[in-house]
């Protein structure tokens, strides 16, 4: 069997680029400290947001600040869980739609074909839906661990790198 | 860093996992305010002070308040953050640059508390607290570098 061309690449984009583990990492952690359902919906309001942005990309949107989108949805929810805050579902839903829109706007295809364009576009948003998957996956299990220790730590750096990196895109 | 996580493993709970956490949100702060070339007299001054504070406190075995360590490491935070941030060149990946400093810090942290973690044992507290005179004398050696600059 022989993948479209185009979307391996697609699948591996949302892994490729920094901002977006950042932010995904970042939505895995508020993600994976909820119960079940209510990490389900973040997943689906992400997976919506992804659909959308790549929609409009689809439709020819142009440059938008997407990338600085993501880094301040990353920040929050890097605080939010260095604090250890109980999220409020529609909070955490809206930030995920949020997420998935701006990730999705970043990442116009890289092919002029358009049958690649396209696969590259259902690539990523299969590959960005299943890489939050995972991380919140991997982040309910280890939500005990040392009282949530790690998760806290983890939120405090992706936080950190997330206004860093933030500063270092405005002062360019 | 490292004297971060010793003397916050020396602490005990809760400041073993406060300071790591509060130590890198600071530190982002203050490496704003490096790259938006935000003015703080004396950085590296405060970076060599920060060192003999914090490893006189290790060697002396001194307790804090939680919230007096908090506040000391923060203000230490925001030395380093403004010199890594300072002192950035502008054409560097801001994600990776961002990522790395972090990482790095954090992992800095880590080493701290593994070797703090050795105060369980009395041979392990005196081999703890020789560490941080070490480092104490080190932030001396900076401090008159910085002053001879």
């Amino acid at each position: 069997m022989v993948l479209p061309a185009g979307l391996i690449s697609g699948l591996l984009h949302p892994l490729s680029t920094p901002s977006h583990v950042v932010v995904l990492i970042g939505l895995g952690l508020i993600a994976g400290r909820m119960v079940l359902s209510a990490g389900a919906a973040i997943v689906a309001a992400f997976a919506l947001g992804v659909a959308a942005g790549l929609g409009a990309i689809a439709s020819g949107v142009g440059e938008t600040p997407a990338s600085d989108v993501l880094l301040a949805a990353a920040t929050l929810c890097g605080v939010m869980a260095a604090l250890n805050l109980t999220v409020p579902l529609p909070l955490a839903v809206t930030v995920a739609l949020i997420c998935g829109i701006a990730l999705g706007l970043d990442s116009p295809p890289e092919s002029i074909l358009l049958s690649e364009a396209v696969a590259m576009l259902i690539g990523t948003l299969c590959g960005g839906l299943g890489a939050l998957a995972m991380v919140a996956f991997f982040v309910s299990t280890i939500a005990r661990l040392w009282h949530g220790l790690l998760l806290r730590v983890a939120g405090s750096w992706i936080t950190a790198i997330a206004i860093l990196a933030l500063a270092l895109r405005w002062a360019a | 860093m490292v004297a971060v996580g010793l003397w916050g493993a020396m602490l005990g709970s809760p400041a073993i996992w406060v300071l790591p956490i509060a130590f890198p949100l600071v530190m982002a702060f203050g490496g704003v305010l490096g790259i938006a070339a935000v003015p703080i007299p004396r950085v590296e001054v405060g970076v060599a002070v920060s060192a003999i504070m914090l490893g006189l406190m290790v060697a002396f075995a001194l307790r804090a308040p939680l919230a007096v360590a908090i506040a000391l490491v923060s203000a230490f935070a925001i030395f380093h953050g403004h010199a890594h941030g300072a002192e950035l060149p502008r054409g560097a990946d801001a994600i990776a640059f961002s990522a790395g400093f972090v990482v790095a810090t954090g992992l800095l942290h880590l080493c701290g508390i593994g070797l703090g973690l050795a105060t369980r044992w009395p041979t392990g507290r005196l081999a703890v607290r020789f560490v941080g005179a070490g480092i104490a004398g080190a932030g001396a050696i900076f401090l008159r570098a910085a002053f001879s600059s």
